[in-house]
């Protein structure tokens, strides 16, 4: 049974304790309290787990061979002792992001029966939504801890370790949340294939997005509108699929559409027809259309947050290095020097009967683990230089540092 | 200690009148609550004082007014206050009486802190309240006593470890200062340099939610601008843990006789106002004989208001409906003159329709109805739902009942709004827009006055006189029917 060898030799606890014990003093303090849980065969969970030991871990693993692990929040008391104790509650967890490429489905501009054929073709959504979302993380709010960890299937999760970011409020969570996400008008979502000429309220939403004020979006346009026109406008079928720009154009109003549907007809699908495209939005200047192709860049790429995952502390998520119960793949973490070039298909360790003796010597699993480690590693040593600072601070304090 | 009032000067103090009312004294945290003593006659006077003041507050924002309006009922209340207590003084009778200012603020302040901490529901109603004032005061204070409460603020802020910071920010090094400053108020800074507030961003949430400050490394700037707001939400939730740790010592206080005596009036007094403005009288109205029967239902239907139209829509198309609906729509089937007999036929009719044989129907769902009746458990007849009660009570997914204007989204609203015959999309579409800014009440206020617009002109075309209820906002279900129902009448007539 792959299932159990992978648990007995591969699956790596050590580097699961290390990691959440967030001490460069290995210190298991926090581990202990840490909820796991186990989604077993028969889809029962067993939830409230708490371990001591990478061992200990390994031993249930070996024995209830669960076909997926989840990662809960810390809790005041160790969770398996959460029924002897009259309040229990989570008192920390990393901030937590879920992406998936399933809610993108009407935007994916590569459609393929196969479903791992489609995560691959579309990676670059996923490129994108973390690029932006790290940055937003590291320079807005000042996280320095990031980890990315491919979800198995067809999305990614971000782990935001910092102690401060472990420390937030469900309310903080839920603004942090609320900052990242971005609220389109409603039609752009709900309009029909058949386009029949939506309501003229969304004139007026549409045309809100012709300036971007807000200097967070601004900086989101700028960064995704090239990877716009590099993966949607290029694409042809972005011009001829009614699924795409035609669907949409039913959104402005009818001298529009037909200028630009008279334009697509008659000239050939590339960046020049774009680039005509823009500049009939463009005009009149004074009230010009522009909000619509700026609507259409957030639509296409804009990280859609699945915001209920981040908002409470204890929601789990899976965790990494766990096997994808569908597609056996390992959730490997990604670096984001990385992410664009990564290739689920590729990149992403299959487990199964065949391969499994492979794994040991697996590249691409060795890489993943090393991933891990080294973030592991960066994180202890700024705790390190950290506690050294505040004790070297605490020592000036007192006066008596010779 | 004793200060000359006198020497206070604000903006609201009236020129004739310099004694300012202790109501309108500075914002403050209350942090600290000072160990002098006062007569209890005095404590009673200035606690009714401030609870009525609240009770003022509370009953202007829940008619859904403006800030300002908000503002001048508040000045107008004080005025009212001001005069009164020339003729009514205990000043003359009561040589001690606790005349200075500050302590008269603090001590009400804690007073009905005390009070008010006991139940949840209490320490929400006050907090809200005290909040506008605080706003109230805080908008009309002198910038020197904004900058001590900021400096206030700094030392709480220190305690828990955290870093409020006045900083200075050249703007021409900073285009998203400048762009976003633009964005919110419409106009360009006045000079290039401006002054902000440094924090860290997990203590604004509100404006971090909103992207209306810049967070850069984790601090979230604030413009001077938005430092109001900010020590609003401090103010808020400085007394919201408070109440908290008050309501552990709260015993002590009752140890004391007459202090008992004067929170447990106050808390009389606060059930009083409650009861007389959130539950309606139905009695009243069945004793004039414009309830309704059986018979009426189906006609009645469109007269009801729509959180109680959807459940009867909801139960006709599925024969059923859950504990929570059937208890909203039952009472104020009730409440609108429906006899215990009739609303036993009445479910069982529905139910029965579903499949519920009439035996089952007996078992389980009758003894509930004769229950809302008082015939049933500790006989208590009970009342039909307010508006504050369905808006706070929420459903969980897979239920109907609560507010519509509140729990159903934009699309759904919509149609339900069409369904209940608003035909006209821009007046369902600017009802939405009120339910979607959190003023439930006057989104369905504006709903009925909207349909009988688009009845009224139906029935006749030229008349175009402006509705009389124009600002109507429901506070019960019950009243908004009778309301709906009175109006027919009388546009039937005509």
């Amino acid at each position: 049974m792959w299932r159990r060898s992978y648990y007995q030799d591969y699956f790596p606890a050590d580097l699961l304790v290390r990691w959440l014990s967030y001490s460069f003093q290995h210190n298991k303090h926090l581990f202990e309290r840490r909820e796991l849980s186990f989604t077993l065969d028969n889809e029962v969970y067993v939830r409230y787990q708490s371990f001591e030991s990478a061992e200990d871990i390994r031993k249930v693993l070996i024995q209830k061979l669960p076909v997926k692990i989840d990662i809960g929040a810390v809790y005041n008391y160790p969770p398996s002792s959460q029924s002897l104790v009259t309040l229990f509650t989570p008192v920390e967890r990393e901030f937590i992001l879920d992406i998936d490429l399933t809610d993108y489905e009407e935007v994916a501009i590569v459609n393929s029966e196969d479903e791992v054929d489609l995560c691959d073709k579309n990676w670059y959504i996923i490129a994108a939504a973390v690029e932006i979302l790290d940055n937003a993380l590291r320079e807005d709010f000042g996280f320095r801890h990031i980890l990315w960890v491919y979800s198995g299937r067809r999305g990614i999760h971000g782990w935001v370790c910092d102690e401060r970011a472990r420390r937030l409020s469900d309310e903080c969570r839920d603004s942090i949340i609320e900052y990242l996400t971005v609220r389109l008008p409603p039609g752009l979502k709900e309009i029909s294939v058949q386009g029949e000429n939506f309501n003229t309220l969304l004139d007026d939403s549409m045309k809100q997005w012709n300036t971007l004020g807000v200097p967070f979006l601004k900086r989101s346009f700028d960064y995704l509108y090239p990877l716009f026109v590099k993966y949607i406008v290029q694409n042809p079928r972005f011009f001829t699929d009614s699924n795409h720009l035609k669907k949409y154009l039913s959104l402005l109003p009818s001298n529009y559409t037909a200028q630009i549907e008279y334009l697509i007809e008659s000239s050939t699908a590339d960046i020049d027809l774009w680039k005509r495209i823009e500049e009939i939005l463009s005009e009149p200047k004074k009230s010009s259309y522009y909000g619509f192709i700026v609507c259409l860049v957030f639509h296409y790429l804009y990280p859609r947050l699945d915001a209920n995952v981040s908002r409470h502390m204890n929601h789990l998520l899976k965790s990494p290095f766990c096997l994808h119960p569908k597609t056996q793949r390992v959730c490997v973490p990604v670096s984001v020097k990385e992410i664009w070039n990564f290739q689920p298909s590729r990149d992403a360790p299959q487990v199964s009967d065949g391969n499994l003796h492979h794994l040991g010597n697996d590249e691409k699993f060795l890489h993943a683990e090393k991933i891990m480690k080294d973030f592991i590693e960066n994180f202890e040593r700024e705790q390190k230089l950290e506690t050294i600072n505040t004790n070297e601070q605490r020592l000036l304090d007192r006066g008596d540092f010779v | 200690m004793q200060f000359p009032e006198t020497s206070f000067s604000s903006p609201l103090s009236d020129k004739k009148n310099s004694k300012r009312h202790f109501l309108q004294y500075e914002p403050q945290f209350y942090v600290h609550c000072p160990p002098n003593e006062a007569p209890i006659e005095s404590l009673w006077e200035i606690a009714s004082q401030r609870l009525e003041l609240l009770q003022e507050i509370d009953r202007l924002r829940s008619k859904g007014t403006s800030y300002q309006e908000l503002t001048s009922g508040i000045e107008k209340f004080l005025f009212r206050r001001r005069h009164q207590s020339e003729y009514y003084s205990y000043e003359n009778i009561i040589p001690d009486r606790l005349s200075d200012i500050e302590l008269r603020d603090v001590f009400s302040h804690f007073l009905l802190r005390l009070a008010f901490c006991k139940e949840r529901s209490g320490q929400v109603w006050f907090l809200q309240n005290e909040a506008v004032l605080f706003q109230w005061r805080l908008e009309n204070a002198p910038s020197s006593q904004v900058d001590l409460l900021v400096e206030q603020l700094q030392q709480l802020c220190s305690e828990e470890n955290i870093i409020l910071r006045k900083i200075v920010k050249n703007l021409d090094l900073e285009p998203e200062f400048v762009q976003l400053y633009h964005y919110l108020y419409q106009k360009l800074p006045s000079s290039s340099t401006l002054l902000m507030y440094q924090i860290p961003f997990e203590q604004v949430p509100e404006l971090v939610k909103h992207r209306s400050v810049i967070v850069r490394s984790g601090y979230a700037y604030l413009f001077s601008e938005q430092l109001n707001s900010f020590l609003v939400s401090c103010f808020r939730s400085f007394l919201s843990k408070s109440l908290g740790v008050v309501r552990k010592m709260e015993h002590l206080a009752e140890e004391h006789g007459q202090l008992k005596l004067l929170l447990e009036s106050l808390r009389e007094s606060q059930r009083l106002y409650i009861n007389h403005f959130s539950s309606y009288s139905f009695e009243a109205t069945e004793r004039e004989g414009t309830g309704i029967h059986l018979q009426d239902l189906p006609q009645a239907m469109l007269d009801m208001p729509l959180c109680m139209f959807r459940l009867m829509k909801r139960l006709e198309q599925n024969h059923h409906l859950k504990h929570g609906a059937r208890l909203q729509l039952g009472l104020f089937l009730k409440g609108c003159g429906l006899t215990m007999d009739e609303s036993l036929h009445f479910w069982k009719t529905e139910f029965s329709k579903g499949g519920i044989s009439s035996d089952k129907f007996d078992k389980e769902y009758a003894y509930a109805i004769r229950h809302h009746y008082g015939k049933e458990g500790k006989r208590a007849s009970y009342t039909p739902f307010s508006c504050m009660k369905i808006i706070q009570n929420r459903p969980s997914a897979h239920e109907e009942h609560g507010c519509p204007f509140r729990e159903l989204n934009s699309a759904s609203l919509d149609v339900m709004l069409q369904s209940y015959g608003i035909q006209d999309a821009e007046s369902r579409n600017s009802i939405v827009q009120k339910a979607r800014e959190g003023h439930f009440q006057v989104a369905c206020g504006m709903t009925l006055q909207m349909k009988k617009a688009g009845r009224r002109t139906k029935l006749s075309e030229e008349t175009t006189t402006p509705m009389d209820n124009a600002h109507y906002i429901p506070s019960h279900p019950n009243e908004y029917f009778f309301k709906s129902r009175e109006k027919n009448e009388t546009s039937l007539k005509s």
